[in-house]
């Protein structure tokens, strides 16, 4: 893989309307999507990181400076939520503090899902660079649009959580570490380590790529590198080391400690914590074609089933067309350091996928665990696909010229009605191989995650609700809980007067969200209410997922 | 090399153009809608069970995933049980309380004579509902006489609390088919369903809490020759890292007739044992060291046959 072509004026035109375009798309559209059992933790983070900069001004106004950051400080703002790292919650509860609490033109979950509509926009942005840097342009326009019209993508990227943010860390270091094997500037190498340094700051899943990327280095030094000059022996060893490696020793994981103010005390306890936690992860239990994942070990089929019908095919097809491209080069190249590029594509593309696959490590949940490498070979797959149809047609220039972008359009046309009937629920998207959601269902797949599925039903519940009426919300199994509920009604979506309670028999109302574990609490619901009658339900092609029940007894 | 090359280029490119059409195919023109039932079908399902269902059946859906007929039911139509396609002649059979009726709702007629060979039953009476049927069925399994059956009789328990040794705390009887142990939506004693062993059954949820024993009393009347009893973990439990076991002992008169520790496996354990002639009570004891997520459950009867 080179470089082949360079940013000019036009593309300041396309990219910013491609990044400007995804960006409405995902702000605009928020309100059609609940919010996400993680989204009621995060948001919470994010009110405790406003108070946090609110703090800061009273004790700079007080010249109290020391205080800020004092242990007792920083652990009053810091511990909850501790499990993961602050970056994307400071980024949160900065806009909650500069568009809520200061200028008051947006509600608290607003102000969070604004900062993933940036996020997405950056994503956009960073696959049209992929795109024209290293393939073309029509490549560069194509991807990010190709890459938003996956249901499950379009969906993830509204939420206030870290799965599109780390995908747009993921796949931006193993971009730029393929830059540094092809520039060798100082300069790019040092802010990949800064860049990756956010990365660390985001989300955990990036501290396997300095591993995964050195071994991969590791490989090409004993079969080539060390032959080269200077570069043998244990002192040619270390010099030949990339210096990004050195840069994120010494650049990234300060940067990291100084992100995260918590990890300044006690921090090999927190550490450990932190690790453990991670290392420890419970298994959400999936049905897998009928089958109850309970406990390990896992199909290793899991998440490359998952993936095979949960992408539409179009971009299903360009990710097979991506991974034969790295491939080809790979085997290609003459260069060792272009082959060290694609197998770093490769690596950046099918680790995340295959990590999950591995028999022992727990399944997390829905895809967004493994989506993290996506752009890469959604892109390459898409100049593949361009590059294949060009030289189909090899006589008529203008035919030619056509060809790939009205193939493009196609797509992209014959992706809106999927799109648009996952528009509330992508999370449950499953494509045409498997005969869509009725198919998955038939199939006993996993049918929805994270108990967000409850904007169809809202209206019915305002509407019919008595003043003060309890709302049982499944917050011990996959239900909505407690944060989510209070966010849901900071954003108007439920009315403020309405309680959720966890208590059954105590409540009015009920909320119910299907998973074939959880199909007990239907009947549950039906005993306490003396029915089983939904008074509103939430579905895609009949496919029931959720809804909303009265008591009457 | 070349030549493979270029062969996989150009089955990419068709692959890509054939997936487009298929989106198209797929997504436009209704085929990812087609095994939905329609609304006729939907409505008579509800009007047949409206007009015959008598408390105590039990409803059992082919389709576990197009519900909209449960719009038209009426109230006290439950419980509706969506696993029909993994269940057997001995599962459905026991989840039958007494004389209860079976209603099955088929998408199609066609289907009518695998369920009720597979199932083993006695059809009633079938009922034409759109391009569906409802089949009233009772089963032909012979199962020995109950007289008492955990699941349908939890309100008729004596007793359900929780001890520690020296104080108890009693669960308040909340309906005829649940107690409530504290206000947490868990904590409770009360008809569910859950798999055992891959089937769906009706169960009781009896989640026991680190400390304390939960205690739940059973007065037996005339003659009881023999206790059968399963137990294992719902499915929601296994969101979990707690490996912790449940420990079961049954007592008859304070004496006890089983006791064995419930490992958290994905399999539910079955026990059976006779019980001692004049037994006046029967007490089901749990605890656990580690409350999480136990989500226990047990069903099972006793009968006067041997």
């Amino acid at each position: 893989m080179n470089f082949k072509n360079h940013f000019e004026k036009i593309d300041f035109l396309l990219a910013g309307a491609t990044a400007v375009f995804i960006f409405l798309m995902i702000f605009l559209t928020g309100s059609a999507i609940g919010f996400v059992r993680d989204e009621g933790f995060y948001m919470k983070a994010a009110g405790n990181m406003a108070d946090w900069y609110e703090s800061i001004g009273t004790n700079i106004s007080n010249g109290e400076f020391a205080k800020i950051f004092s242990k007792k400080e920083i652990d009053r703002y810091f511990n909850y939520n501790s499990e993961h790292p602050p970056f994307m919650k400071e980024l949160f509860g900065l806009s909650q503090f500069i568009f809520t609490r200061k200028l008051g033109i947006m509600s608290a979950p607003e102000s969070a899902r604004l900062v993933a509509a940036v996020f997405a926009a950056l994503t956009a942005l960073m696959i049209y660079l992929f795109g024209l840097i290293f393939f073309s342009r029509t490549t560069a326009v194509a991807s990010p649009l190709l890459f938003f019209t996956m249901p499950h993508i379009f969906f993830h990227s509204h939420l206030a959580c870290f799965d599109m943010p780390i995908l747009f860390f993921w796949s931006s270091t193993f971009i730029l570490y393929m830059i540094c094997l092809k520039t060798k500037k100082t300069s790019v190498h040092a802010v990949t380590a800064v860049f990756f340094a956010f990365a660390m700051a985001t989300k955990h899943n990036v501290l396997f790529i300095p591993i995964v990327l050195f071994v991969s280095w590791l490989f090409f030094y004993i079969f080539s590198y060390r032959k080269e000059a200077d570069k043998s022996g244990l002192a040619g060893f270390f010099r030949a080391i990339p210096k990004v490696f050195w840069f994120m020793a010494v650049i990234s994981l300060p940067l990291y400690f100084l992100i995260w103010p918590r990890m300044w005390f006690n921090t090999a306890d927190r550490l450990m914590t932190y690790a453990e936690f991670h290392g420890k992860h419970v298994n959400y239990l999936n049905y897998y074609f009928g089958t109850p994942l309970k406990n390990g070990p896992f199909p290793f089929s899991f998440p490359w089933a998952m993936t095979f019908f949960t992408t539409p095919t179009p971009q299903l097809v360009c990710f097979f067309a991506g991974i034969f491209y790295f491939c080809r080069d790979l085997f290609k190249s003459g260069k060792t350091c272009e082959k060290e590029a694609s197998l770093a594509m490769i690596t950046g593309s099918l680790f995340p996928i295959f990590l999950i696959a591995w028999p022992s490590i727990p399944i997390f949940g829905g895809i967004k665990h493994w989506f993290t490498g996506y752009p890469l070979m959604l892109t390459a797959g898409v100049f593949m696909i361009e590059e294949s149809a060009k030289k189909l047609i090899k006589t008529d220039n203008c035919r030619k010229k056509l060809f790939v972008p009205v193939l493009f359009a196609a797509a992209l046309v014959s992706l809106i009605q999927p799109d648009i009937k996952f528009a509330k629920r992508g999370a449950a998207f499953y494509n045409e191989l498997i005969g869509g959601a009725q198919g998955a269902a038939e199939a006993r797949m996993q049918r929805n995650f994270w108990g967000y599925d409850m904007i169809d039903l809202a209206g019915t519940l305002n509407s019919e609700a008595p003043k003060n009426a309890k709302l049982y919300i499944m917050s011990s199994y996959e239900g909505l809980n407690q944060n989510s509920f209070r966010f849901m009604q900071a954003a108007g979506i439920i009315r403020s007067d309405i309680r959720a309670t966890n208590t059954l028999n105590e409540a009015d109302f009920a909320l119910f969200f299907y998973e074939k574990q959880n199909e007990f609490i239907l009947n549950s619901i039906a005993y306490e209410f003396g029915t089983i009658r939904p008074l509103a339900v939430s579905s895609t092609d009949s496919v029931f997922y959720s809804a909303l029940f009265r008591r009457e007894k | 090399m070349k030549n493979l090359s270029a062969i996989i280029e150009k089955a990419l490119l068709f692959l890509f153009a054939l997936s487009v059409v298929s989106t198209f195919a797929f997504w436009w023109t209704g085929l990812d809608e087609r095994n939905a039932l329609d609304q006729e079908t939907e409505r008579k399902f509800a009007e047949i069970l409206n007009k015959n269902f008598k408390s105590g059946d039990l409803v059992f859906t082919e389709n576990d995933w197009d519900l909209d007929f449960l719009k038209y039911l009426d109230s006290g139509i439950l419980p509706v049980f969506l696993d029909l396609r993994n269940a057997t002649e001995k599962s459905v059979a026991m989840m039958k309380s007494g004389d209860d009726r079976l209603f099955l709702l088929l998408k199609s007629d066609g289907s009518r004579e695998k369920y009720v060979k597979k199932l083993n039953l006695k059809v009633l009476e079938t009922f034409k509902a759109g391009k569906g049927e409802v089949v009233l069925a009772e089963t032909l399994y012979k199962t020995v006489k109950k007289s008492l059956v955990f699941s349908r009789d939890i309100g008729k328990a004596e007793r359900v609390a929780f001890s520690d040794g020296e104080k108890s705390e009693e669960c308040r009887k909340v309906s005829e088919k649940k107690w409530q142990c504290s206000d947490e939506d868990w904590n409770y004693v009360g008809l569910t369903s859950a798999f055992f062993n891959g089937q769906q059954k009706q169960a009781v949820w009896a989640h026991p809490v680190s400390g304390k024993t939960l205690e739940i009393t059973f007065a037996l009347r005339g003659v009881s020759r023999k206790l059968y009893f399963n137990s294992g973990f719902a499915e929601s439990a296994y969101r979990s890292k707690n490996r912790a076991p449940v420990g079961v002992e049954i007592a008859a008169d304070g004496k006890t007739l089983l006791k064995y520790t419930n490992p958290f496996t994905s399999s539910t354990i079955s026990k059976n044992a006779k019980i001692p002639e004049n037994t006046k009570e029967l007490t089901i004891k749990l605890t656990t060291s580690d409350d999480r997520q136990r989500h226990f459950v047990f069903n099972g009867f006793i009968t006067d046959e041997l």
